[in-house]
């Protein structure tokens, strides 16, 4: 069955219900009637139960049951109404008929759905601000482990990134652009009403629906928090008259997208040879190992969801439980989850409804040394940088990993997977809400709900004392880390609506508390007898490091807002807040933030009445503040020290205490960073809803923006200061069109397209002018990134190469001063890695059973700075290479673009390269089996599927993919691509099935 | 009904007015200004309250040596010893070639983290010399106040020394600057981002802490891990041995009177370098022959160690 707003669903099912019982008291007094009964069916020939059936002209009627069948006594000349929400209201005569069988079509009018807004909902026609609904449709079908994969490509304005292809790799996300330098810039997650900042426990499964709020009126109203948009998710809660299993389960396999060849042993040979090293190799070595058959693996990904809900007028439930294991293709990484989720909700009293929201998760990750070279055990780069001579095992000591480069200073990647493969890190999280909503009058209502968020996380490390070289020379290392968080949220929200005439009002007004309280415990030791026990009890040397660390926080929230609707012409609404937040100083603390949004509704007017072909066309405007301090430390303001332990056991030191040291300069002035947005947009539906676009430009101003400041050393005893400390901007156009190219009852086409445009620029910076960041390969050991005011955030900076000098071999660098020597003023910016636009397109196309889901998705102009090549195409030294340097010139006169082995290497547009990309994200064919069928066998729905992942990918890219950012969520660095864990296409094949 | 909703409105009033949470939170694991130091009748703060506060200042000082010995001891041996062909580089590391090479630049890593550490070490001990005369702690005398302050110059005089004998021009910092507020930031901008001196007058600066640090410095005595009244002396003795202040009377002067506190050569000049038999230590510390030890025990987990 299709899923439409629930909110709105129930209360008419639940009004239905009451009218039916009173339906059928008066039935009996009718007489001369016949009694019709029937079927009704949905597009996919499933039973649509509480379908309303009514005749017309009157206010009797009934609805469907749960086989979709329903039994009216009615007038043979009287017409039948049918109707139920999402599907289009038809209307037949009986003509003196016994059986009316109807299949309904789907409406395509989308117009009267709600749109959750934050502490209330709309419908969507009213919306005066800038909002993306993600279809979660095809969410189930999806190899989805983290719920915001799910909005790549899907949603205008919103960029998700995949930084790297570990399976527990969190999202990037970024709602119109990069607002912040080195605070957070993460969206703020609401879900169920419940905000957070991490949604890895959730399951896809468990999403009813989910809407991203994207400009400032829209976001206000979760104003401290939502500076970089709000993701509002709903999960899912139990139907009125619909007791119903439902399972799902997926199993698939997931593989590299690509692969960079090393050289073999003959060509190492020659390579060593041309760079005239002092390193002679043994002549009976041969090619023995295929360290990418050794270190990557077709790996196993599963999913298996069970829940069971029910509901009546007064209550209803939902109860789920799953598990989720993805194993990395690289062997020692993976993710694993068990989910269970309860959602309960009870109308008491007439004037009472309580509800409770609990779920638990428990989850546990696993991921591999990367961002670093072979000489320090990265795992990606020493694949290409080990040679094939090499076997995994020493042969002399046959419990070490081999280790003898003849004199190259790398271990290869089995050692190098080994290194972390006793790591676990598991979190477990456990949400408990607990709501009433009272109701004082049918136009008031009070909403209070109490959280509990806790997560516990355990993280241990151990690393074998033998077999790694590391090991070794630590004798074995073990760590062990536990931290706490409990974060209680409290909120109260008063509702109140009034309409009269054309004039709609609604108000809302409410507060929000929420406190945290944070502990961490770690431990470490080294010194094992051996790998068999691994807990800290078994290390003889316990780390002086050792210690347990608290922290807290609270931020306190009132908040308003009065929407007012004029005859569903003009549209207005306004929003105020303040907030307070005890990690800025207490004379600063509190920020207020308004906003206001207006629309009109041109497709309302009088003037527009005779255009049949516009259902709406409506015109939005926005303005509005919003907060954060999300980046900022728990006691950002105050002058904070450091701890030193002194070495008690050394002599004169067996009673001192610790040492402390200045960690940072206060800041008395610490306040709220502030960002203002504007936003216009444009809402066109045409020919009979059949095309929808939504085309919204925004300027998002940050002021007051958050940073820690690194001052020149040797003025202060500390050097750094969180400050208030510059100005950024976003400017953005995004595009939203979305088709119903074919509805026939048995083939429809929709297509759903959206593109983004942003650009961001840093506009100003207080103190410090000029930031570094991304120093990758310790050969060449530069900055790649540097960040200063009228410059977009994360520009490459380096030398420009002018390619290979045909004559020497060498890499030619621009002067670009002119001063006659190569030297660091040369430096410029080399690329950038913000995207000109990134787009999404998905296509469903569904004939009868079948349905077919294809997502494409891309981003074009992005540079990435291609960090990985200095070591696998640099040459400096005896690693191997990858056979890109096959090219590389020899001789003088020779016209290559790869220069000479040992050639000069510095950070240069030499590796920076165009990280446009299409890509076919994903696909899904799924069939759905007729109804009839399986009712024998008792099964209400039967739904297998496969899905492919990142099967196809179109880019100039030379690296392992072009989705890539080592430094993961930072704000300052992207686009590079440093011994990244690469990206995985996977293939899975499920089933979906309701009982 | 009615009394019934009227109820409800008040537990609904008084709910609303509860959840106004508390926002003031002090740190729970971390020393801040809330437990150090106090504000004055006047409001300016002290930033040092007690003896105790000031004395992990003072031991943080020798900490400094030992817990950042890249500056120190690592990198200060690299860039003489390799530079003047003593040794080679190490390693083949953009960070080090340069030295080995001499195409040494300003974005080389090691100078860059060194110039930092040494002025953030200067930064420590004007903390200490700048504010250890305003703490109120009776109990803390005036003797072991001037003893440590003296100390702290010394330090002050060790870094500049080195620093301007690598670099040349170097800012002369002796005061804490003050904090940055929206309302002062013109007027301590320049004081957080201050203008190199001369040599010359890095120079003056050093003699001008060293001698007026010798007369409360502790005396030379069996204990060599502190900066006494011979460190002083001797870092005098060198930095008049330099160039832009050279007076070789002062030299032989001063090294005279290191002498004279007395300081003598080892017999056996391999006790100096050497491990101990058993190999799990070095052979001796503090003889006769050092002035000033850096002393470092093994199980610190240092990489000197």
């Amino acid at each position: 069955m299709k899923k439409k707003t629930k909110i709105l669903k129930q209360k008419i099912l639940c009004s239905l219900f009451l009218l039916s019982g009173f339906f059928l008291l008066t039935q009996g007094s009718l007489a001369q009637e016949l009694t019709v009964s029937g079927t009704v069916t949905d597009e996919q020939d499933m039973p649509l139960p509480g379908a309303s059936v009514i005749i017309k002209g009157t206010t009797m009627g009934t609805i469907t049951d749960m086989n979709g069948e329903y039994s009216i006594s009615a007038d043979p000349a009287a017409t039948l109404v049918f109707s139920f929400i999402g599907m289009k209201t038809t209307e037949i005569p009986v003509d003196g008929r016994t059986v009316i069988n109807l299949q309904m079509e789907e409406e395509l009018a989308t117009l009267d759905e709600l749109v959750v807004i934050g502490y209330g909902s709309v419908k969507k026609k009213d919306v005066t601000t800038s909002i993306s609904t993600v279809s979660t449709r095809e969410l189930e079908k999806k190899p989805i482990t983290n719920v915001a994969q799910a909005i790549q490509g899907r949603a205008a304005g919103v960029s998700v990134i995949k930084p790297n292809g570990a399976p527990d790799a969190g999202m990037v996300v970024r709602v119109r652009g990069t607002t912040s330098l080195n605070g957070n810039n993460d969206p703020l997650y609401v879900v169920d009403g419940v905000p957070m900042t991490d949604i890895s426990y959730l399951s896809a499964n468990e999403i009813e629906s989910m809407q991203i709020l994207k400009d400032a009126s829209s976001a206000a109203i979760y104003g401290s928090r939502a500076a970089n948009g709000v993701v509002i998710i709903t999960t899912k809660s139990g139907e009125s008259g619909e007791a119903k299993i439902t399972f799902n389960g997926h199993v698939g396999i997931t593989d590299l997208t690509n692969k960079i060849e090393p050289l073999n042993l003959e060509q190492y040979r020659e390579l060593l040879s041309d760079m005239e090293l002092n390193i002679s190799l043994p002549d009976n070595l041969t090619d023995q190992t295929d360290w990418y058959e050794e270190t990557y693996q077709t790996a196993l990904t599963q999913n298996y969801q069970i829940s069971a809900s029910n509901g009546d007028e007064k209550m209803n439930y939902y109860i789920t439980g799953g598990y989720t294991r993805e194993e990395g293709v690289i062997e020692v990484s993976f993710f694993e989850r068990y989910n269970f989720k309860a959602n309960l909700e009870n109308e008491i009293r007439p004037w009472l409804n309580v509800g409770a929201n609990v779920s638990y998760s428990d989850y546990t990750g696993n991921g591999i040394i990367s961002g670093t070279g072979a000489n320090r055990a990265g795992v990606v780069l020493s694949v290409i940088n080990t040679p094939t001579y090499a076997p995994i095992w020493d042969t002399e000591k046959p419990d070490r990993y081999y280790n003898n480069f003849y004199g190259v200073n790398i271990t290869h990647p089995v050692e190098n997977m080994s290194r972390s493969e006793d790591n676990r890190s598991n979190t477990q999280r456990l949400l408990a809400t607990g709501q009433a909503e009272i109701t004082f009058a049918s136009n008031l209502r009070l909403k209070s709900s109490i959280t509990l968020d806790r997560s516990y996380n355990h993280s241990v490390s151990f690393l074998d004392p033998v077999k790694t070289a590391w090991g070794r020379s630590n004798y074995g290392l073990g760590s062990d880390n536990r931290s706490l968080s409990t974060v209680m949220v409290y909120d109260n929200v008063l509702n109140y609506n009034k309409s009269f005439d054309n004039h709609s009002f609604d108000l809302m007004a409410g507060s929000s508390g929420t406190t945290s309280e944070w502990s961490q415990s770690y431990q470490s030791a080294s010194h094992y007898r051996d790998g068999s026990i691994k807990t800290l009890n078994a290390a003889n040397k316990i780390s002086p490091g050792n210690g347990t660390v608290a922290s807290e926080w609270a931020i306190m929230s009132w908040f308003g807002r009065l929407a007012y609707n004029f005859s569903d012409k003009y549209l207005l609404t306004l929003n105020m807040r303040a907030d307070g937040s005890s990690k800025l100083h207490p004379d600063h603390r509190w920020g207020y933030f308004p906003s206001a949004s207006a629309a009109w509704r041109l497709s309302s007017e009088p003037f527009m009445a005779g255009i049949d072909w516009i259902d709406d066309l409506k015109i939005r405007g926005g303005w509005g503040q919003t907060g954060n301090q999300s980046g900022l430390g728990d006691y950002a303001y105050l002058e904070r020290y450091n701890i030193i332990r002194q070495n008690w056991w050394e002599e004169g030191n067996q009673n001192a205490t610790v040492i402390l040291s200045q960690a940072n300069l206060r800041n008395t002035d610490l306040t709220w960073e502030t960002t203002t947005q504007t936003n216009v947009g444009v809402d066109l539906t045409i020919l009979r809803n059949r095309l929808t676009f939504m085309m919204d430009w925004y300027y998002k101003k940050t002021t007051d923006m958050l940073m820690t400041v690194d001052l020149p050393a040797g003025s202060a005893a500390a050097n750094t200061i969180s400050r208030n400390e510059g100005e950024m901007t976003n400017t953005g156009f995004e595009f939203m069109l979305s088709s119903h190219n074919f509805t026939r009852p048995n083939f429809r086409w929709d297509t759903d397209f959206n593109i983004s445009f942003n650009r961001n620029e840093l506009t100003a910076l207080e103190l410090t002018k000029v930031y570094n960041y991304a120093v990758t390969s310790e050969f060449v050991n530069e900055y790649a990134v540097r960040i200063e005011p009228g410059r977009p955030l994360g520009g490459f900076y380096g030398y420009i190469s002018d390619g290979v000098d045909p004559e020497t071999g060498e890499l030619m660098y621009r002067d670009v001063n002119e001063d006659g020597i190569l030297s660091t003023t040369d430096r410029t910016y080399i690329g950038d890695p913000n995207p000109d636009f990134t787009f999404g397109m998905t296509n469903t196309i569904t004939y009868k059973g079948f349905s077919l889901n294809l997502l494409l998705q891309g981003s074009y102009g992005n540079d990435i700075y291609n960090a990985s090549r200095i070591e696998t195409e640099g040459m400096y030294d005896g690693k191997n290479q990858s056979k890109a340097i096959l090219d590389r010139w020899r001789i003088p006169g020779q016209i290559t673009d790869t220069p000479k082995a040992g050639f000069d290497i510095k950070t240069s547009s030499y590796f920076v390269e165009d990280g446009s990309y299409l890509r076919v994200k994903d696909i899904t064919l799924a069939y759905e089996f007729k109804k009839a069928f399986l009712s024998r066998l008792g099964i209400a729905r039967l739904q297998p599927y496969v899905t492919a992942t990142n099967l196809l990918t179109l880019t100039n890219y030379s690296g392992m993919d072009p989705e890539v950012n080592q430094w993961g969520n930072s704000g300052a660095v992207q686009g590079i691509d440093w011994g990244t864990y690469p990206q995985t296409k996977s293939f899975v094949f499920g089933v979906n099935v309701e009982f | 009904m009615r009394t019934n909703i009227l109820t409800k409105v008040i537990g609904i009033l008084m709910l609303l007015a509860l959840v106004s949470c508390s926002l003031d939170k002090d740190p729970v694991s971390e020393f801040s200004e809330v437990t150090l130091g106090r504000s004055d009748d006047s409001g300016d703060r002290i930033k040092f309250e007690t003896r105790s506060e000031m004395l992990s200042q003072y031991e943080g000082m020798y900490e400094l040596f030992r817990g950042r010995q890249e500056h120190w001891y690592l990198d200060y041996l690299m860039i003489t010893e390799v530079r003047s062909d003593n040794a080679y580089a190490g390693t083949v590391g953009a960070e080090v070639m340069p030295f080995e090479d001499n195409s040494l630049d300003g974005g080389n890593s090691v100078i860059t983290r060194d110039w930092n550490r040494y002025l953030e070490d200067i930064a420590y001990v004007n903390s200490i010399i700048e504010n250890i005369d305003l703490v109120p702690d009776p109990s803390f005398s005036d003797l072991e106040r001037a003893q440590w302050k003296a100390e702290a110059k010394i330090f002050r005089a060790m870094v500049m020394l080195d620093m301007v004998r690598f670099w040349g021009n170097i800012p002369v910092i002796t005061k804490e600057a003050e904090d940055i507020t929206a309302a002062n930031i013109e007027e301590v901008y320049p004081t957080y981002f201050p203008s190199q001196n001369t040599p010359q007058e890095a120079y003056q600066q050093i003699i001008k802490d060293l001698t007026s640090a010798i007369p409360d410095a502790p005396e030379a005595s069996q204990n060599k891990t502190i900066l006494s009244k011979a460190v002083a002396r001797s870092l005098l003795a060198k930095a008049y041995a330099e160039e832009p202040v050279r007076d070789y009377d002062k030299v032989i002067a001063y090294c005279d009177s290191v002498i004279n506190d007395g300081f003598s050569l080892v017999d056996d000049y391999s006790l100096l370098f050497r491990m101990n038999e058993a190999g799990t230590d070095i052979a001796a510390r503090n003889t006769s022959e050092s002035i000033f030890e850096i002393q470092f025990f093994t199980g610190s987990g240092n990489w000197v160690t």
